[in-house]
């Protein structure tokens, strides 16, 4: 084989492994289920791009005597979501492995913090367990500004599909039941 | 012992390589001319024997260089160029047309590098296209990977941009291109440990990963040494692995580190296993090393160095909490400094000599800034500083440059009468 060639092979190469980035993410969003996730704020304009915000959702702080903890609880987690009646998945288990404690439930992988994370915290917060996801760095495009509500108090969720691994992929901002463009820092 | 399976000589590696040599001849003679080490007519004569006795034809070879450099600093200023370019239109350009310019960049630099040295001759400024390709499949990785919503701080994309990047570099037996995906490979065994420890008291002892990486580094360069179709790539992993490790153990040797381990509550045995495992290969890696030339005193003494390391890696990641460590990483990271001083030296090693020399002065002026900061006044600090500086800058140059005259002095002894006549 030639030197052309094994360049040629090694450009191939190269090209295949940002195209199966792509592909498996795209796998993930054809094969995944879809969860909503409420969003802790409610006000949407501080979700905008030029906010620089960090999404915090009702997900990301579960106390401790709201679900059940099956193993440590620190570190890598699958946290069990099930459907609730307002629509939106809410945390019901939290495992240290990929095993369902309820039926007919979704598991999304995090990282789980030990409290206290500061010295300062408040007294009580102890009972809650902070669990990050990787899909915090999202925010609403700024085209779509002069769209969204100017006051606080709506619903805000982001939709979210889920792997088979419970690798969490976003797909779009919900405001009252709207969809808006979601993008990604 | 023959570790790596023996390639047939390259015939583009061999070109480079003899040409490298005679540019760099030509460029050391006028150091040893303007040194009055050799005469005019030796020069001349030295010059004429690599068949560049002609003025121009030498002034050719010493522009060398600067094709090279230029053509470097092209290949990254392009490169960051593109790169900024598509980041600040991502969101408006169609996922398709993203992606496809992308890998038309890639695959248009490759295809350019490769006309430019194989059908033009033109090493430096193809090798250069190479470059750009590479920066922009590494540019890639990460900007597909934003814009399909994998996070980016994810340890597998600074693998698979290592992973592309590193047979290129055996290709075309280019060293910038192995620096590149050692860069990879490093950041991705960070940035897993910091996926899998991000916060708790597993996360230091998953730095000692980091280190037993380094030494597995620093041994690949030595085996790479042993043969002479890879030789070129020896120095990229050692100084790289080197580095690695200086920087590990440089921040070990602040007290602070091992007060917030101490504070962590960590208890012994508490480490990961795979800082077990990253320990135990890295060891296998060193012992190749020295198995490869069991009875070189050097490579024994590199072998015992490297087990010495380990082996405090070890005792480190098993019983984490004790102050003195802080103390004991001082005293290794001195004692690395001045035996990659005593190897640059013992083998006529000029860039383990100035790197060691920078360990060296950077230790100690991190040490000074350290013990006096919060015990003298601002103004006596930096005055006394200054004249401290002064003091080791003068004493680390008078040590290079005897170090310097000795390896010459052993490795080409002056001819009898030119060099003697030149200089007087």
């Amino acid at each position: 084989m030639t030197r052309g060639w094994k360049l040629a092979l090694v450009a191939g190469a190269q090209i295949v492994i940002l195209l199966s980035i792509i592909g498996v993410r795209q796998w993930a969003v054809w094969t995944g289920h879809t969860v909503v996730l409420k969003v802790a704020t409610g006000d949407p304009r501080s979700l905008l791009q030029d906010q620089y915000p960090y999404v915090r959702y009702d997900i990301s702080q579960i106390q401790r005597s709201s679900v059940r903890i099956a193993g440590k609880a620190d570190g890598e987690v699958y946290v069990e979501l099930q459907r609730g009646s307002d629509g939106y998945w809410h945390a019901v288990a939290i495992h240290d492995n990929g095993d369902h404690a309820f039926k007919g439930t979704v598991l999304i992988k995090g990282h789980a913090l030990r409290p206290p994370l500061y010295p300062t915290q408040a007294p009580g917060s102890a009972d809650v367990i902070y669990v990050t996801y990787g899909i915090e760095d999202v925010s609403i495009a700024q085209d779509a500004a002069r769209d969204l509500p100017a006051d606080g108090g709506h619903d805000i969720a982001v939709e979210v599909r889920i792997d088979r691994f419970g690798q969490p992929q976003p797909r779009r901002f919900i405001v009252d039941g709207r969809a808006f463009d979601l993008h990604r820092r | 012992m023959c570790i790596f399976p023996g390639p047939a000589p390259n015939p583009h590696t061999q070109r480079m390589d003899d040409q490298a040599y005679r540019e760099r001849l030509a460029r050391d003679v006028a150091a040893w001319r303007r040194a009055a080490l050799i005469s005019g007519e030796q020069e001349r004569a030295i010059l004429a024997r690599i068949g560049a006795g002609e003025r121009r034809a030498v002034g050719a070879l010493r522009l060398g260089w600067l094709v090279s450099a230029v053509a470097v600093i092209a290949a990254i200023v392009l490169g960051a160029g593109i790169v900024l370019l598509f980041a600040a239109n991502w969101q408006t350009m169609p996922g398709v047309l993203r992606v496809g310019a992308l890998c038309a960049g890639i695959v248009a630099s490759y295809g350019a590098g490769y006309a430019l040295i194989e059908r033009y001759q033109m090493e430096r400024i193809g090798a250069a296209l190479l470059l750009l390709g590479v920066i922009l499949y590494n540019a890639s990785v990460f900007l597909v990977a934003q814009v399909y919503h994998v996070p980016v701080d994810s340890p597998l994309l600074w693998l698979l941009a290592a992973a592309g990047t590193l047979p290129l570099a055996y290709l075309y037996a280019s060293r910038i291109l192995l620096l590149i995906a050692i860069a990879g490979v490093t950041g991705w065994v960070v940035a897993q440990m910091v996926a899998w420890y991000p916060d708790s008291p597993k996360s230091q002892s998953a730095a000692l990963v980091v280190g037993a990486l380094a030494v597995a580094l620093y041994a690949v360069g030595r085996l790479h040494g042993d043969r002479a179709s890879l030789r070129r790539f020896a120095d990229v992993y050692a100084l790289s692995g080197l580095l690695v490790l200086l920087g590990l153990v440089y921040v070990f040797t602040f007290a602070d580190v091992w007060d917030a381990v101490i504070d962590s509550g960590v208890r012994p045995a508490a480490a990961p296993p795979v800082v077990y495992v990253a320990v135990g290969v890295a060891a296998l890696v060193a012992a190749a090393a020295w198995l490869a030339r069991p009875a070189d005193p050097v490579r024994r003494t590199e072998a015992a160095a490297q087990a010495g390391v380990l082996a405090l890696a070890a005792v480190v990641a098993t019983w984490p909490a004790w102050a003195g460590y802080a103390l004991v990483f001082n005293a290794v990271y001195f004692a690395l400094a001045f035996a990659i001083i005593a190897r640059g030296s013992l083998l006529a090693d000029e860039p383990y000599i100035n790197l060691g020399l920078a360990t060296l002065a950077i230790g100690l002026l991190t040490r000074y800034v350290d013990v006096f900061w919060s015990r003298m006044a601002t103004s006596a600090f930096f005055i006394v500083g200054g004249l401290l500086l002064f003091a080791v800058a003068f004493a680390v140059e008078r040590l290079r440059r005897s170090l310097v005259r000795e390896m010459r002095d052993g490795r080409e002894p002056p001819p009898a009468g030119g060099a003697t006549e030149a200089a007087a």
